[in-house]
């Protein structure tokens, strides 16, 4: 139990970040998980290249919600061409946990949702 | 002939399973999903594989006829165990591909819907229910469009609705009833018997995936036309299954499958198809998984219905009785009043199913998180994303249960990973 529900985990979960709608988002995208009904949301507002802000809701489990926003937190305030080169490993880093092949898909809902979103142009 | 006690006896059976010998731990209640193996399925693979393997039918050397001996006999012992005879029995890769080579067949084989008095056009009208496993659904929805395929609802016992039924009847012509015998999230009973006398007519096509494992099944007397299940349901090995088709109708149905070896006769433009049951059966069969298979049964006959039923309704009854202590417990199950199999669904308020089930793996017990392959059921009825199953097998035993519940318990009570999200629809 120790192994995935770390205290940081447990944090993001009970207190998503980044959960508030944002203005105008100029790219947003939706993502479900069909295997256990699990969706999340994201928004970003780029401007000049960078992620001004970022927006998340995500219903799910606590390695989904937990993942999302961690990863929201870490584009924050960073450049959109710095973002697109986040990979899967650099998600699970960032989440400091280990992830059982089951769980993977838990814990990359939220950057299976940054990617579609980053593709998206409003 | 006098029965062996210890043979009967369920409360040594968990040693004849090997997997318990390596994880002595383990606490294993995915059953629903697949069962664990006996020696003797494993021996009768590794004898078959020593000792007599070569390919089936036609082969004049002397393992080919050992081969075929063997696999002819797994057929046989098939049969008997749902009363059906040898020729009825088809091999398969399992419920699915059963489920899929029967849809497909019967689309292509409509005179025997002709038949039907009230069979005016070429449209089949299909009859489901929405406590289908996903396996006796799309090839349905797939066959059928949006206005030919009707679902019938399900009682507050997640029993098919009967009245719902009369009143489909009333409505449409219905050539095909394809119907689970046993649910997969709430182990409800269909009964299958009220369900041939409201439909007389039409082609019943069982799912009896769950219930082979279960409940003793006799086609002859549910007068069912097809019913299909898989081996490793039963405790035996994956890859395969079996269809079961009323002589007569198998011997109308187009080939499931073409291939070598269910011809009499090829030509370029026209070929004559063997007998049934090989007309059925193109290419190599499984003919190991036959024989583990039958193996399987021998296994099941040893132990006896009677028993089993017995020891997993008890099995069944504990546990609901201790899910319904907990009061965070959401259950999804019929009353205890009401027969059903021994898969106990339920979620615990405000906790994610995959954490359930993650906490839990963590303490070497074995559940299932999600929706089961019966997404319109958790949607529709249980308007739930998902729900965590527990389902009980020959080898459970009541330890079993109370290390789920004090699993269930101290995850609840320790509230780490409880959330204000409710996870509705």
């Amino acid at each position: 139990m120790d192994k995935i529900y770390r205290e940081n985990i447990l944090f993001h979960y009970k207190n998503p970040q980044n959960t508030e709608k944002i203005q105008k988002p100029t790219h947003s995208s939706r993502v479900a998980n069909y295997s256990c009904g699990d969706e999340t949301e994201i928004e970003l507002k780029v401007v000049n290249g960078i992620v001004k802000s970022v927006s998340h809701q995500t219903r799910g489990c606590a390695i989904s919600v937990a993942g999302a926003s961690i990863l929201s937190e870490f584009i924050e305030g960073k450049e959109i061409e710095e973002i697109k080169k986040i990979d899967k490993e650099k998600v699970i880093e960032l989440m400091g946990i280990e992830v059982t092949p089951s769980r993977l898909k838990c814990a990359l809902l939220g950057f299976e949702s940054l990617k579609k979103a980053l593709g998206s142009k409003l | 002939m006098l029965k062996n006690k210890k043979m009967t006896n369920l409360q040594n059976i968990k040693k004849e399973f090997p997997i318990f010998s390596n994880y002595p731990k383990l606490v294993y209640l995915d059953n629903a999903a697949t069962t664990q193996k006996p020696k003797q399925v494993l021996d009768a693979l590794n004898d078959f594989y020593t000792k007599s393997n070569a390919n089936v039918h036609r082969g004049i050397h002397k393992l080919s006829e050992l081969a075929t001996e063997k696999y002819e006999e797994a057929r046989k012992n098939v049969a008997e165990f749902i009363s059906a005879s040898p020729e009825e029995i088809i091999f398969t890769g399992g419920t699915t591909d059963g489920l899929n080579a029967l849809a497909n067949s019967l689309n292509r084989s409509q005179e025997i819907f002709g038949k039907h008095p009230s069979h005016a056009n070429k449209n089949l009208q299909i009859l489901s229910s929405d406590i289908e496993h996903h396996s006796n659904l799309l090839p349905w929805t797939r066959l059928a469009n949006k206005s030919n395929i009707f679902f019938a609802g399900v009682d507050k016992n997640y029993q098919i609705d009967l009245n719902e039924l009369e009143e489909i009847k009333r409505k449409h012509r219905i050539d095909i009833v394809a119907i689970t015998m046993m649910s997969n999230v709430t182990g409800t009973i269909t009964p299958i018997e009220k369900i041939r006398e409201l439909f007389p007519d039409s082609i019943l096509i069982v799912d009896a995936a769950q219930a082979i494992a279960h409940m003793p099944i006799d086609v002859k007397k549910l007068d069912v036309d097809f019913l299909v299940f898989s081996g490793h349901k039963i405790y035996g090995p994956t890859g395969i299954g079996v269809l079961f088709g009323k002589r007569e109708l198998l011997e109308e149905l187009e080939p499931i499958k073409v291939g070598g070896g269910m011809i009499s006769e090829v030509y370029k433009d026209k070929s004559v198809w063997a007998d049934v049951p090989e007309k059925h059966e193109a290419g190599t069969p499984p003919i190991a998984q036959a024989i583990g298979l039958s193996e399987a049964l021998h296994f099941m006959k040893k132990a006896g219905f009677k028993n089993i039923q017995k020891h997993e309704d008890e099995l069944r009854a504990y546990a609901v009785k201790a899910f319904n202590q907990i009061p965070e417990i959401e259950l999804y199950h019929p009353d205890l009043s009401t027969q059903a199999g021994a898969v106990i669904s339920f979620n615990i308020k405000r906790i994610h199913g995959h954490d359930t089930a993650q906490v839990l793996a963590d303490q070497d017990i074995a559940v299932r998180a999600g929706h089961h392959c019966a997404q319109i059921f958790h949607r529709e009825v249980l308007e739930v994303a998902g729900s965590v199953r527990a389902s009980l097998a020959i080898y459970n035993k009541p330890a079993d249960i109370d290390k789920l519940i004090k699993g269930i318990k101290m995850l609840y009570i320790s509230s780490i990973i409880r959330t204000n999200i409710r996870y509705k629809y």
